[in-house]
């Protein structure tokens, strides 16, 4: 585990739904983000920013990884976008680039919810 | 979507500005993305603050902001710290401001400015697992201070004490960021408070007026920026 990983991540630890546990299995998780615009590009950088351990994502996103951490195992995925894509974006949002921000925040915090045992 | 057209001050590169900042360089924005920050990288800002990389820790934050410029959007970043002293000149020119600053004297310094200025203000907080976006279009109430009043005078949870969940942040970030380019499109809703849960589920609520609100009131008791105002519960934070 490199140091910056470690610091990187102290307050997302912080969190009491989180700790040493939460943050451990972070740590050891994988996750595969498809398609491309600000929506794939958001779902990498906050994995990666949680302390993701392996991440598959289209090739043309892995230099955004690298820039966060790189120690993190990379692979590659489909840049097709998903079905789907925006599910759970409020309507009352209007700006399609604002809409995929939300999507790809949406899903990084739905994969990081699930790596741990009592999500708020 | 008309394109948005006009100046955007966004106070703040952390948490909520980097995302925010990203959306509106993108959005086809015409005019100037104005950004304020006299911070400097932190490793501990890496996991939410997403404009920046491992390159840039100890560097200043305006620096990643800088490269965002697009044709047709100039983007005027500046060292500088919102404060009662700086405000007036941050706000020059501007149509509408996001408040993405990490503490409550500085969100009442902005909308207090922003209010007397008549210039639409979008104030956006998180902390933990929890985040709000507040619109006021500027143009009379209802305002921040119709909401939570005053500065809050006792402790309140900071992200270095309690934490905060990155992902969380960017659905603020992003709120924000469509909130002001809705309010240059001419679809800004003024009292729009948008909560974000835990799970990224979003509650509209849209508040009204209050007759005695100190800033937007009938008789308005704040009717320009005193410094002593701003001081109490500094430190206090709500989240960057």
């Amino acid at each position: 585990m490199s140091a910056a990983r470690v610091l990187r991540t102290l307050r997302q630890k912080r969190l009491r739904e989180v700790g040493e546990a939460g943050q451990a299995r972070l740590f050891a998780a994988s996750a595969r983000v498809e398609g491309e615009g600000l929506r794939a590009e958001l779902a990498v950088r906050y994995l990666v920013g949680a302390g993701i351990g392996e991440l598959a994502a289209p090739t043309s996103l892995h230099a955004i990884a690298r820039a966060v951490d790189d120690t993190v195992q990379l692979s590659d995925a489909s840049a097709v976008e998903p079905a789907n894509a925006l599910a759970g974006v409020p309507e009352v949002m209007t700006d399609p680039e604002a809409r995929a921000a939300f999507a790809g925040a949406l899903e990084a915090l739905r994969l990081v919810r699930s790596c741990l045992d009592r999500a708020p | 979507m008309t394109p948005a057209r006009g100046t955007i001050l966004l106070v703040g590169l952390g948490g909520i500005g980097a995302p925010a900042a990203m959306i509106l360089a993108r959005s086809g924005l015409t005019g100037t993305l104005r950004v304020c920050d006299d911070d400097v990288v932190d490793v501990l800002n890496l996991h939410r603050q997403i404009l920046f990389g491992q390159a840039d820790v100890g560097r200043p934050k305006i620096e990643p902001a800088e490269r965002l410029a697009r044709p047709g959007l100039t983007v005027d970043a500046r060292a500088v710290r919102a404060t009662p002293e700086t405000i007036d000149e941050l706000l020059l020119g501007v149509d509408v401001v996001v408040d993405g600053s990490d503490n409550f004297a500085t969100k009442f310094l902005v909308a207090d400015a922003a209010g007397l200025a008549n210039v639409a203000a979008i104030t956006a907080a998180a902390v933990e697992w929890r985040g709000t976006v507040f619109s006021a279009t500027g143009r009379g109430g209802p305002c921040y201070r119709c909401l939570f009043e005053d500065v809050p005078s006792g402790p309140t949870p900071a992200c270095a004490d309690v934490g905060v969940m990155g992902p969380l942040v960017g659905l603020v970030g992003a709120l924000a960021a469509d909130a002001a380019l809705r309010h240059l499109r001419g679809q800004g809703v003024g009292g729009e408070l948008l909560s974000v849960s835990p799970a990224g589920a979003v509650r509209r609520h849209v508040v009204g007026a209050r007759t005695d609100c100190a800033l937007c009131g009938t008789t308005p008791r704040i009717t320009r920026l005193v410094r002593a105002h701003y001081t109490q519960g500094l430190g206090a934070s709500v989240g960057s």
